[in-house]
């Protein structure tokens, strides 16, 4: 099959990256589809001939990720957000009135073909709810208006204007904040190399290579205290320093940067504009462990973002920071991104492996752990995006001077992606152990219209919801797990006092449900059927039985599923049965005293 | 002519003297307690491996001996002391010091829940081994209320040999195993959709004969549901004359070839019903092909007809 020009040089571009031709699967698949708009018979069995896979593998492959699809969608594919941050601000409002505008239901394409439309999870816009995407392109703070001019000017043939960058990423800085990995958002250019290198970059690389043995790289990265960002919180450190030295097998550095959390959207800002400052800390944890190859797993829905990533490592290795002898030391380090295709699970460290193997994202089992046998059972290194960027900033100032900005065991700053009810919703660099009640009431300018606060989702909907009284805590990993919830991947989500908690739980349900991978069974059957209770009592068909039932089987998910996708769905519904009890009753006698969450919504 | 020279030559000549013997690799034992009870098994084996040598009946579903664990059913879990989270037993190796509880609260629980899903959304009216687990562990499916989602779906029956019942599939994936790198090769079916969609499927979903499959009914062989299954047992099953009680069973060696594998021959009033191979047989580890599988029918044709 002859491919046009551009799609060929990429299918050749994506063959050269890696050393097994099936981790070429999936990019390929999503890039073909871009060309033609839908994944053919002829053009699936072409790939699956240059990778010199059968027609099964390609097949399994295809169906397990949400982006890619046999049917053609329309010119524009309008993928409206519904989860739990866009919905907060009338993410489901938005959804309806798209529909009616169309005519069309979810996954339809418009008679004309002009315009198909998708109910979709979490997209990382969680500071800019609600939103949508038109194809690759970002559209935030929507009003059904605002939609309306939209949808008009696709239909003349315009281009609207995608959003400049990630909403709530650039603002004023507030006095509470440090900014340490943030410090370069809102300079111009900064995604460039001039830009990066005027402002202290690559100097943290230099010392890295010339002036450090990797055991003082490990050392330095123990002594700052840094935990992962990704939401688990294992000392980074420590992970570097379980890769094996004395193996003859190659070692890969993975950044993760499948950012899909709902409520978190603070990777993608970091790869937008400061791309080298992600690229840095590869290279550095590359020589720290002796990996001499990185790969960048970024979310398939962040097209631009993968666009902004490519150019800047074309220009590391155009001026010497990447590929052979980096800057005379004798280092080699060579970097490529790869993008998912809509998975949320391959945000789980060994599914992202699996995928990147070009496989159906499906965890491994562990022991044993990546770090021994990971990318192509070879040790692997995987850490999050945000982790891996504030590696220049520790190696450049000092792993001391790192943690002593933060508390006691939880060293330094993180990005937090404030969503839902408040006035300022945004991206802030704080401290760890920054109070969560003036995170709320100062940072994000307090809960909007005046009204109270009713709860608080600390990092992303994986974790247990807090209630208004439970917020005087320090956010770092170790206080906020004593509060009985989770720091995770900092994307804090507040609700208001109208907030129906039965509609929150049934939301967050959906999406866990939507994204389990299927693997096990407690997992795909118990997301599946807690899925269906919630429906079924958000809608008053309810019964009794059923509030100890969901409780029951969440408590069975916990700890019991393959990979930790059980417990996140598990963790925030034990939260919800057991502090908002009151409101499943309520449901049960056919009554919510609450507004729903679209009315909340248009009165923001 | 002497004797000597008369005698027939071996093809492989006889070895003079002693033949050498592979020095013995003495293999090391791990010592843990399971249930309190002391067992030493050697290294690499799995929980469930000592757990079987102590007696103790664990309950598995996706577990095989001869393919590769793939942990999904966790009806196995086990409590292992010092670990957040319940194990598998059927993958985790066994270290030295560990102590393991087969049968503690938590346990039964787990397993509990594991069943009444399945039990709940799959038919499991031809899986031999759910009737005595839902006992065991007292597990009541019909809890969850009428409206339980199922996976319940028409019987593919696209070709002579076996159908697919997929409304009786566990997704234990054996069967995608025992197609693909684990026995057969033939990679006809593998895994599509996600979540509570997921299915076991053919490429594009297309009837067995348009796909990849060669029929060697490997894939029925491992199946524990009953999902796959013979043509011949699917239609005696629906005209109500399968009667396992009127079955013998024999052992066997396959006339095809010269491989020698071991068949046992299911026959219902002296006919031949079903074709199977025993997972620990050495030969085979279970599987077979086409020929073996269900090439049978000749042994009912009479010598007149032969001649015929």
């Amino acid at each position: 099959m002859e491919l046009p020009p551009p799609l060929e040089a990429k299918f050749n571009d994506l063959l050269g990256r890696y050393p097994v031709k099936r981790s070429a699967l999936i990019p390929m698949m999503l890039y073909a589809q871009d060309q033609f708009g839908s994944l053919g018979d002829e053009i699936l069995e072409e790939i699956a001939k240059r990778l010199d896979l059968n027609m099964i593998q390609v097949t399994e492959t295809l169906a397990y990720y949400s982006m890619l699809r046999r049917k053609p969608a329309g010119r524009y594919h309008i993928q409206v957000c519904t989860n739990i941050s866009c919905m907060l601000r009338g993410g489901n409002e938005l959804y309806q009135h798209v529909q009616r505008r169309l005519g069309i239901g979810n996954k339809e394409v418009s008679p004309t073909g002009t315009f198909s439309l998708e109910e979709v999870e979490c997209m990382g816009a969680c500071t800019g709810a609600p939103a949508l995407q038109v194809n690759y392109d970002f559209h935030e703070n929507l009003t059904p208006e605002k939609v309306d001019i939209l949808l008009e000017q696709l239909q003349d043939g315009k281009k609207p204007k995608p959003e400049p960058v990630t909403s709530g990423s650039q603002h004023d800085r507030l006095p509470a904040e440090v900014p340490v990995i943030s410090r370069r958002f809102g300079i111009a250019n900064s995604h460039k190399i001039d830009v990066y290198l005027q402002t202290e970059g690559y100097q943290a690389l230099e010392k890295a290579l010339k002036q450090m043995t990797p055991d003082q790289i490990v050392d330095e990265v123990k002594k700052s205290n840094l935990r992962g960002r990704g939401g688990a919180g294992f000392p980074t450190g420590m992970k570097w320093s379980f890769v094996p030295k004395d193996t003859n097998k190659p070692k890969y550095i993975l950044a993760n940067c499948d950012e899909s959390e709902p409520g978190t959207c603070k990777d993608r800002p970091l790869m937008e504009m400061d791309p080298h400052q992600l690229i840095e800390g590869m290279v550095i944890a590359g020589k720290a462990v002796g990996a001499h190859v990185g790969y960048a797993y970024i979310r398939g829905e962040y097209r631009y973002i993968i666009d902004i990533m490519d150019a800047a490592i074309s220009e590391a290795y155009a001026k010497g920071y990447l590929g052979k002898n980096i800057l005379g030391s004798g280092f080699d380090f060579d970097l490529v991104t790869h993008t998912g295709a809509g998975a949320y699970e391959c945000g789980e460290e060994s599914a992202l492996m699996e995928s990147l193997e070009g496989k159906r994202g499906y965890p491994r089992i562990r022991p044993p752990f990546p770090a021994v046998v990971g990318l192509y059972g070879c040790p692997t290194v995987i850490n999050n995006a945000e982790s891996l960027s504030t590696i220049p900033a520790i190696i450049r100032q000092g792993g001391e001077w790192y943690a002593n900005l933060g508390t006691p065991k939880n060293g330094g700053t993180r990005l937090y992606s404030i969503s839902g009810h408040v006035n300022r919703p945004g991206i802030y660099e704080l401290p760890l152990g920054f109070p969560l009640r003036r995170l709320i009431e100062e940072v994000a300018g307090g809960i909007a219209g005046g009204k109270k606060l009713k709860a608080v989702i600390p990092g992303g909907s994986s974790c247990p919801l807090l209630s208004a009284d439970e917020i005087d805590i320090p956010m770092d990993y170790d206080s906020v797990a004593k509060a009985g919830s989770m720091l995770g991947s900092g994307g804090t989500v507040i609700m208001d006092e109208d907030t129906c908690m039965v509609d929150m739980a049934r939301r967050i349900m959906h999406f866990y449900a939507h994204e389990s991978c299927g693997w096990c069974i407690p997992c795909r059957e118990g997301t599946a059927w807690l899925r269906k209770m919630l429906d079924r009592f958000h809608e008053g068909g309810g019964r009794e039985e059923d509030i100890p039932l969901i409780d029951e089987l969440s408590k069975n998910m916990l700890g019991r599923t393959f990979c930790p996708l059980g417990d996140a769905a598990a963790l925030p519904t034990i939260s919800i049965v057991k502090k908002w009890r009151n409101e499943f009753e309520e449901h049960l006698q056919g009554k919510c005293s609450h507004r729903p969450a679209e009315v909340i919504a248009a009165a923001l | 002519m002497s004797d000597t020279a008369s005698a027939p030559q071996p093809l492989i000549p006889v070895p003079r003297g002693p033949v050498p013997k592979a020095p013995l690799r003495q293999r090391k034992m791990v010592e843990l307690k399971i249930d309190g009870k002391s067992v030493s098994v050697p290294e690499g084996s799995t929980i469930l491996d000592a757990a079987r040598k102590l007696g103790i009946d664990t309950p598995t579903l996706c577990f095989l001996e001869s393919l590769a664990p793939v942990n999904v059913c966790r009806v196995c879990v086990v409590e292992l002391e010092g670990s957040r989270t319940l194990v598998p037993a059927c993958s985790r190796k066994v270290e030295p010091g560990m102590s393991v509880q087969t049968d503690s609260e938590r346990v039964r629980l787990s397993r509990r829940i594991v069943l009444e899903f399945l039990a709940s959304s799959v038919n499991v009216s031809t899986a031999p081994a759910f009737p005595e687990y839902l006992k065991r562990y007292d597990a009541h499916p019909e809890r969850f209320g009428l409206s339980a989602a199922t996976v319940a779906q028409p019987v593919k029956v696209d070709n002579d040999l076996y159908v697919r019942d997929y409304s009786k599939c566990i997704l234990c994936y054996k069967c995608v195993e025992a197609c693909g790198v684990e026995a057969q090769n033939t990679f006809a079916i593998a895994v599509a959709g996600r979540g509570f969609s997921a299915h076991i499927s053919t490429e594009y979903d297309v009837p067995l004969p348009d796909s990849a499959c060669v029929y060697c009914g490997n894939c029925i062989g491992v199946c524990p549901t009953g999902a796959l299954m013979f043509k011949s047992e699917y239609d005696m099953r629906q005209a109500g004359t399968w009667d396992e009680s009127r079955q013998t069973h024999t052992d066997t060696i396959c006339p095809y070839c010269g491989v020698g594998c071991n068949l046992t021959l299911d026959a219902q009033d002296g006919k031949i019903v079903r074709v199977m191979s025993p997972v620990g047989n050495a030969v085979t580890h279970g599987s077979l092909c086409i020929k073996g599988r269900f090439g049978y029918q000749f042994v009912e044709i009479q010598p007149a007809q032969k001649e015929k």
